[in-house]
């Protein structure tokens, strides 16, 4: 890594800002296990036991459109009309 | 959550240029990410566990900006940069339980190098309505930021013409 392109200004503090935004995540992970419990075969989803679809590029692709569209839209409509800006 | 735009000086201007390339990488990511038909369930799964790295990159790189907004926010904040402040913190939450979710209710990812999932509805669930509010999330913080991304780029298109015309 060049020095104009630095994370953080020495190494000690790219590892402890890593720790600490790691440590959050961690914490978030540990709440959401709180709330859900641990994944249980009881809770299983049974329609899903078929093996995983793989790409199909037609199909995909206009998902893929879709999305980018509706994204592009709504970063549009938030602009423009509800006035979203810093 | 963006590295401060003040300063054009070298260091500054490289370091932006990476933040503007890694947002954009991003965001591309995020949008093959929630279309899995394109990506197939195997990318899917690979790409929503490998974002984490970016995204680590894209929060160090905004570290300064999170601790300055943080202290200004509780401070003497406007609406306007708290609810800014807000929309990233509530980001940076649903992202991690998308992510979390997503390896827990794993089908190839995770099992390919040996950790065995179960496929739990109430955590399929979770994480698909996380996605649902990560996609409007992404969307209202590129709508925030996007005044900086037109910036950066008209900056850049302005430099290249300038080191053009010297040549």
């Amino acid at each position: 890594m060049s020095s104009g392109l630095r994370l953080a200004p020495t190494l000690a503090h790219l590892l402890g800002r890593s720790v600490v935004i790691l440590l959050a995540a961690a914490a978030i992970s540990g709440a959401t296990l709180a709330v859900e419990g641990p994944p249980r075969a009881a809770r299983a989803r049974l329609e899903r036991t078929g093996p995983p679809y793989g790409p199909t590029f037609p199909v995909g692709l206009v998902q893929f459109l879709g999305q980018a569209a509706l994204f592009g839209a709504g970063v549009v409509v938030a602009r423009k009309w509800l006035r979203v800006r810093l | 959550m963006r590295p401060s735009r003040a300063g054009v000086a070298p260091t500054r201007s490289s370091r932006t240029l990476l933040a503007l390339w890694l947002d954009g990488l991003l965001l591309l990511l995020i949008l093959l990410i929630e279309s899995p038909r394109i990506t197939g369930v195997a990318w899917h799964e690979a790409l929503g566990i490998a974002i984490a790295v970016p995204i680590l990159v894209h929060v160090l790189l905004s570290w300064h900006w999170i601790l300055s907004k943080a202290k200004r926010c509780l401070a003497s904040g406007t609406a306007r940069a708290r609810i800014n402040y807000l929309i990233n913190a509530v980001l940076f939450v649903v992202m991690v339980v998308v992510i979390v979710t997503g390896a827990v209710v794993s089908r190839v990812a995770l099992p390919s190098i040996g950790i065995s999932t179960v496929f739990d509805r109430d955590w399929f669930e979770l994480h698909d309505a996380a996605s649902t509010v990560l996609f409007f999330a992404v969307g209202l913080h590129l709508a925030m930021n996007w005044g900086w991304v037109v910036a950066v780029l008209r900056r850049r298109t302005l430099s290249i013409e300038e080191r053009e015309a010297n040549e």
